[in-house]
Parts: C-alpha cells; structure tokens; sequence
C-alpha cells in the first residue's frame, strides 16, 4: 500500500504517519518545513522499513501539479490520500485578519480541495483505493470563536460529502472525520472537562477504517452524542453559552 | 503551558511554564528574553530541567530515530529520543547502548547532560565517552556541530554540563553488540560493605551488569549485608518475554501516598524481607528489559518515601582510601541509627575532570527519607566526604550545597568559568543550577 499524508510533520499528521508505516505502508509525507519532514522519514525507514519520501511546500502556495509530478516520479500508484493538515488561530474571531482570513481558508480547504483533484480520477477507479479527510467538532455548530476555521472545515466537509456521491459507485471510499479535542499542539493547554484523545489513538482508529464504509464518523465516537446535544440546543441558549 | 513539576525523589517543587515545541521552526526560533531549562523524560532525582524561573523547553517530540550503521557500530538520533525506544530498536537488531541508566523514559540528552553511568561503569565507562558528536542549539549561538574534533571544548562542556550549554538536539553515539537475547543474572551473598568491595573487584572485568544491594537499616553485625549482583547477556531458546506493561513514571503527578509506607520504622523490616526474597541460590535467566532497566516495575517504589520524598546520596570513594572511608562511614550510620532504604555499590574506573561524577573507585548509592534525622546524617557525611576526596553525584542529591560541591570538585569553578565565557547570559539555569550557584 501506498499512502499520501498531507501535515504530516507533527500532531495526527505525524501519528497517521508512524500508524501507517508500522502497517508497512510506504509513505509520501507533505508539511511545509523538511527540517520536520526529513527526520520522521529516516525513523520511519529505519525503524519500519517502509519507502519514505517527501515533499515540503507551505499548503497556502501549493501548486499541486508540482506534487503530482512529485509523486509520480517516486511512485507508481496511490492507494490512500490523507489530508490532515489544520491551521487554527487565536485571533480568529470577528473580524480577521486578511492575511490570516485567506491562510486559514487556503490551508483548510482549498488546498484540501485541489489536492484531491489532482489525484481524483485515478484513485476513483482503483480498487481499495481511499480519500481520507479530517475536520473538527468546531465544524459542527458555527460559534463566535474558530469562526473561519470552523467554516473552511465545514466547507471541506461539503466537498467530501459531493465526492462520495461522485464515487458511490467507485471502488475508492470517501472517509471524513470530525475530531474531537486532540492533544496537540492546537489544542493548547486550553482547559477542558471533557477527555483529552492523544494522537496516536485517533490515528489508530482511522488505519482501523481503512476498508470500511465511506461516510462521516466522529472521532472519539462519543462525540457524536456530544455535538448531537449541542446542535439540539435553542438558539436563545447557545448564544450565551462561551464556547 | 503552566504545570506543576516535581523532581523524582519529591524534594523539590514548583510551577513552570512548560513548551512541548514538536517543530524545528518552533525550536529554532526561541529567543533568548527568558531563562530556559531543558527538559527530557523529566524524571531527573534533582530538579534539573526545571526550576529556577526558567520557561521549560521540553524535548520529548524531538525523538525520531536518525541514522543506525551496523559496520561503524553507530547510532544517531534526536535527543528526546528514550532510552527504551532506543533500546527497542537496538535490541531487535542485535544491539544495546552499553550504558545506560535504570529507567526506560530517560531520554538521550538526558543521559549526555548528566554524562550517567551504566550498569558495569568499571567496564563501560560513562555516557559521555559514547557520543561522537551532538547538535546543539543555543538562541545566542545558533545550531552549532560539536564533537571532539570540532567545537571540541564546548562539546566537552556539555556532555555532563547538565543542560547549561544549550539544548541537544541530536546525536551520534557508539553502540555495541549485544551478548545475548537475555541475561543470565546471579545473586552472590555478601556479609558486609568490606566483603562487596572484594567480590566486586573480583568479578568487574567479567559481567555486563555488576552491582551490589547492602542493608544498611540494621546496625547489628550483619549491618552491609546483601548481594552482588552479576550478570551476563546469554542467549536462550525460547527468549524469556520482557513486561507487558511498562508503567510509566511520572513524578509530576506526587506521591498518592499521603504517609511514607518506607520511613525509619518499617525500614529494617523490609530490606530484612527483600533480602530474604532475594537471595535466589542459583542464576536466573532475565529478559533484556528487567536486566537492562532494574527500575522499571517498581515506579511504585519512588513515591512509597510519601509526599516529603526521599534524597539519593551517591558518592565516589577513592580506591585509595576506601578502607579506611569505610571504617568511618560504617561508625557514622552506626551513631546515627538512620536506617537507609537502599544501599548499592558500584566500581567506577576514570579521570576526574569539572562535574563529572568520574574517578577510579567505589561508588555508594544511598536513599535516605527526607526527614530530619537522615538529613543530620548526611550533613556529617558531607563533611567526611570532603575529608577523604570524595564527590558527590550532582544530579542525584537534590540537598547538597553549593560550598560542598565546590569543595568536592576541583574544577567547578573552571566549569563555570567556561560556561560563562561561552554563554555571558547565562540563558540556561534550572533549580540544580541555582542551587550550585552557576
């Protein structure tokens, strides 16, 4: 197997890379900086014996032509496109930054959007073939804070949504996840009575899937009953609530 | 990130705030406005990646695997690398690190900061003399490659520099093959401390593990009792399976015990009970995991002092003059009537030179409860410490002074000279550095 994992440089990125490679797959891991991408690569060869590669472009810039070309020069066939890769930021509430506005909704979406394009139509007709994305549980209910991050995972959600109906029919499954709170380092130390998952076990969970039906699951799946109370909750009362 | 740390023998707390960068430009962008302490499996017995108001920089992402050359018998990796990753690496490839210290979570700059020994340090010398070379990154410096060739005096400042030259970020150390897929360890009495010196010296070329347990809770005639226990990596079919489980250890979190279940009482009780259990008659066959890392089931042990803790006191003991030390060590305990926790031996083979805890001698490792009466004993063993040459390991004794280590060591102060030349600021502190005053 051969697997494609965009933000692969820390956090799930990275997680989904050691799960994968402790499976055997060989890996093409895309981050921005290869001072982070260049290590796991060589830990990953030695410690799994899998065939690493890499590419580093910052995702708000990425012409993915480029890293088509890039991976077909190392590779003959992919089997999974993972998109990992998340920007959150503290400023984004109100009114945001420009710069930061069209960051946030390039590294979220719409380089998410032109990745799978560009390997679409090949990954459609291959059998066992999987387009994996990560969202969040912010995505799930619009709130005054991560209000651009929060739409642009929404928006990335949507497309997923239209490609699996462009692929019902296709062997390739269509798999999104909405995260919940992560031990990373875009958590933070925020405080929270609800449990911590730590990357490891959400890669872990995902690798599992691989094979099972496309669709949109939670991740921890108790977050479903979660986000199901809170999209349930009036209007009058959400808008107090500080979240 | 504000979290409250704490160092492995409990003596010392406080709060910090602590950054866990998982990225080079996360790392290689820190400034030089606030002190830095540099933290890697935070387990260190004295407050050494932490404490003195320094912003915590921990290392534990930076712990991918670099490069492993079979033929030059080298491996490289980042420095929040553990002892146990490593080591589960080396293993399957027929390898080990032939030092290392008991624990699986300590990391490898850890082990180069506090430049530690191993199992059989007579033999296999200190950590420091494996490390080929080492990254460094200071905010005033940059990255910096340093080995004994290149930079060679700042790389000699920072194996047992104890963090203060800057953060390690990778390195290059020897490693060797390994004898066995397990260890063959045997348990030989021993009536006294005199009597541990003597099987010590006898079997210190021949065994990859060589240490002694003594009971030092009683003060009767069997007073020092104990074993020597040797030990050789052998190869055994089928391998014994090493624990299941590795219980982690994590001394942030405090003793849960609020009464010290190990305290001056019930002390002569159990080393009476271990030593009984024990004795074994003949050699048994361990895994690599229990042999290489003694302390890794027993996490329990290290908060069974209760919330006041514990202090470890090692000291080296000139070859010269270790009989003699003897007769006066054995005549303090006997007067004081502390009844210590654990007592082992080690030989040591070497140079003194600025910290290092290094020399040609006998090594006494002891945990005394951080209580009145222990510290009183250890107040006057200091004092005859300093009488008869002896030093005392700086990362383990979170008690010791500033004056006494300087009186122990004859080059401290050519260290701090060194550091401050290299570093006028003095970015890197932390609570062992403080108390040290360097």
């Amino acid at each position: 197997m051969r697997s494609l994992v965009v933000g692969a440089s820390a956090g799930l990125g990275r997680a989904l890379a050691e799960e994968l490679a402790r499976r055997g797959h060989d890996l093409y891991l895309v981050a921005s900086d290869e001072r982070d991408l260049e290590p796991l690569a060589r830990d990953l060869t030695l410690v799994h014996g899998v065939t690493v590669h890499t590419h580093a472009a910052d995702l708000a810039a990425l012409d993915p032509t480029d890293l088509r070309a890039g991976y077909d020069q190392r590779f003959d066939d992919l089997d999974c496109l993972f998109l990992v890769a998340g920007l959150g930021d503290p400023d984004d509430s109100g009114s945001v930054d420009p710069v930061l506005l069209d960051r946030l909704i390039a590294v979220n979406f719409a380089a998410g959007v032109r990745i799978v394009n560009v390997f679409l139509d090949d990954l459609a007709t291959r059998p066992g073939a999987h387009i994996v994305g990560v969202g969040s549980v912010a995505a799930a209910r619009a709130r005054r804070n991560n209000s651009v991050y929060g739409a642009s995972k929404r928006a990335l959600e949507f497309y997923f949504e239209a490609i699996r109906h462009y692929l019902a029919d296709a062997p390739c499954r269509v798999q999104f996840y909405r995260l919940g709170y992560m031990a990373t380092q875009m958590f933070g130390d925020r405080e929270t009575m609800l449990p911590v998952a730590r990357p490891e076990q959400v890669a872990r969970a995902m690798v599992d899937r691989l094979g099972g039906a496309s669709g949109v699951r939670y991740l921890p799946n108790w977050w479903r009953w979660v986000m199901l109370l809170i999209r349930l909750l009036p209007w009058p009362i959400f808008k107090r609530l500080d979240v | 990130m504000k979290r409250r740390l704490r160092s492995l023998d409990g003596s010392y707390s406080c709060e910090a705030d602590v950054f866990e960068p998982d990225r080079y430009r996360q790392l290689l962008s820190l400034g030089a406005e606030v002190k830095m302490a540099v933290q890697g499996g935070g387990i260190s017995l004295t407050a050494a990646s932490f404490g003195g108001g320094a912003r915590v920089i921990n290392m534990r992402r930076f712990n991918r695997l670099l490069g492993f050359d079979p033929e030059r018998g080298t491996v490289e990796a980042e420095a929040g690398i553990t002892l146990g990753r490593l080591s589960a690496f080396l293993v399957k490839r027929g390898f080990t690190v032939p030092v290392q210290p008991a624990h699986p979570q300590i990391t490898l700059g850890g082990c180069i900061a506090a430049n530690v020994h191993g199992k059989n340090p007579y033999r296999d010398g200190l950590f420091g003399g494996l490390v080929e070379r080492l990254r460094l990154f200071h905010p005033a410096h940059g990255e910096l490659m340093l080995s004994r060739e290149q930079n060679g005096d700042l790389f000699d400042l920072t194996c047992g520099g104890y963090g203060l030259t800057g953060m390690i970020v990778s390195a290059r150390i020897r490693i060797a093959p390994l004898g066995g897929n397990c260890c063959e360890v045997t348990h030989i009495r021993v009536a006294d401390l005199a009597d541990t010196f003597a099987r010590l010296d006898e079997l210190k070329e021949s065994h990859d593990l060589l240490y002694s347990w003594n009971d030092l809770a009683r003060f009767d005639r069997h007073m020092g009792r104990g074993y020597v226990v040797a030990g050789t990596f052998v190869d055994r079919e089928p391998a014994p399976a090493g624990p299941r489980r590795l219980p982690r250890l994590d001394p942030h979190r405090g003793s849960v015990a609020r009464l010290s279940l190990i305290n001056p009482v019930t002390l002569p009780a159990l080393t009476a009970l271990y030593y009984r259990a024990s004795r074994g008659a003949g050699p048994r066959i361990l895994d690599l995991t229990r042999a290489l890392f003694p302390a890794v089931e027993r996490t329990f042990y290290f908060s069974a002092y209760g919330r006041a803790g514990f202090i470890e006191h090692q000291i080296l003991v000139p070859d010269s003059r270790r009989l003699d030390y003897l007769g006066e060590f054995e005549a303090l305990v006997r007067r004081h009537r502390q009844p210590i926790g654990l007592a082992s031996l080690k030989l040591l083979q070497g140079r003194q030179r600025l910290l290092h805890f290094d020399g040609s001698g006998v090594s006494f490792c002891l945990h005394l409860p951080n209580r009145p009466g222990p510290r009183a004993l250890l107040e006057e063993l200091d004092a005859l410490n300093s009488q008869y040459g002896v030093i005392t390991n700086l990362i383990k004794d979170s008690r010791l002074s500033a004056v006494t280590a300087r009186h122990q060591y004859p080059e401290f102060d050519r260290f701090v000279g060194r550091l401050g030349a290299f570093d006028p600021g003095r970015l890197f502190v932390s609570a062992l550095s403080e108390r040290m005053a360097i």
